[in-house]
């Protein structure tokens, strides 16, 4: 059932991408693309092992790597509460 | 007279805490944690009192300043003008002292930071709670018969007085995770598992707060 990501993310406070993978809409690589996607455009801020280069990752890394947290970017705070 | 800037103090504290604590639940579209709770909310709600004690000795009740009469509402009654001050004081400092090309500075650009301050500590804080109330709790959710079902019937009940794009939101996830569910049998001392137990319990967390556990024996 489709999710906005970005609300997700917003409303969990920083979360960990096998977390994450569970409760989005998105497939492993859908998920992993918009991550990207928001990242490039600093929107959210992604920590941990691996997080440098999250399109390496397998499906089955991503639903299991609780250590890698993703949250909003400290600009993309600002704008949600300056909306 | 002490006790007048002292009411406009905590007033103006209180007033704070009460904005940024909707602002979660409105923005962040989250169930908030006790604000009180964080030193950083306290430390910004104290700030923004202080603001209003040091207005306030700028306020006579005769009404000749602007301070006096937006903040003080010509107030004579210097008690009456400490609960006027607390509680307008946000004029004050979320005031736009001036604006070059729409962009915030003085006192609502100096607001704004603080808030922003708070919110990334709660969110910090937030994690650290859930985690550490999975820390306690999984092996007694994961022992706990029919705990999924019992547990969403709760989250449900607990979020059906908000609006129904919210309610969707919500419901769109639980359908997100139960298509996750584990294919093996169920095995507490399994990782999938266990991640299964911990996700559906954030995500009863996040959005029904720490009471969706309120009478459920032997949860810490």
């Amino acid at each position: 059932m489709s999710v906005n990501l970005l609300e997700l993310i917003q409303s969990s406070g920083p979360i960990a991408l096998n977390e994450l993978n569970m409760r989005s809409s998105e497939t492993p690589g859908e998920l992993l693309l918009r991550l990207e996607e928001l990242r490039k455009r600093g929107d959210i801020v992604v920590t941990g092992p691996k997080s440098s280069n999250l399109m390496e990752l397998s499906p089955e890394e991503v639903s299991q790597l609780s250590d890698t947290v993703v949250e909003l970017s400290r600009s993309s705070l600002k704008r949600v509460f300056a909306s | 007279m002490l006790l007048p800037p002292l009411l406009a103090l905590l007033l103006a504290s209180i007033t704070v805490l009460y904005d940024c604590h909707v602002s979660i639940q409105d923005r962040l579209k989250r169930v908030p944690m006790p604000i009180y709770t964080s030193p950083q909310a306290l430390a910004f709600a104290l700030a923004c009192g202080l603001v209003a004690a040091v207005a306030f000795e700028f306020t006579d009740g005769r009404g000749d300043t602007l301070m006096d009469s937006v903040l003080g509402l010509k107030q004579a009654n210097p008690y009456l003008r400490g609960i006027t001050v607390g509680l307008t004081v946000l004029v004050l400092i979320r005031s736009k002292l001036a604006s070059i090309k729409g962009a915030e500075i003085g006192g609502e650009l100096v607001y704004n930071t603080g808030r922003l301050w708070v919110m990334a500590s709660l969110n910090t804080r937030w994690r650290k709670f859930k985690s550490n109330f999975n820390g306690r709790n999984l092996t007694k959710a994961l022992a706990t018969p029919d705990y999924e079902n019992r547990l969403l019937i709760e989250l449900r009940e607990a979020i059906k007085i908000q609006p129904e794009d919210y309610r969707v939101f919500v419901e769109g996830q639980i359908k997100n995770v139960q298509q996750s569910l584990p294919k093996s049998a169920f095995n507490a001392s399994a990782l999938d598992w266990q991640n299964y137990y911990r996700t559906i319990t954030n995500l009863a967390l996040d959005y029904a707060g720490p009471s969706v556990f309120e009478g459920w024996a032997g949860f810490q």
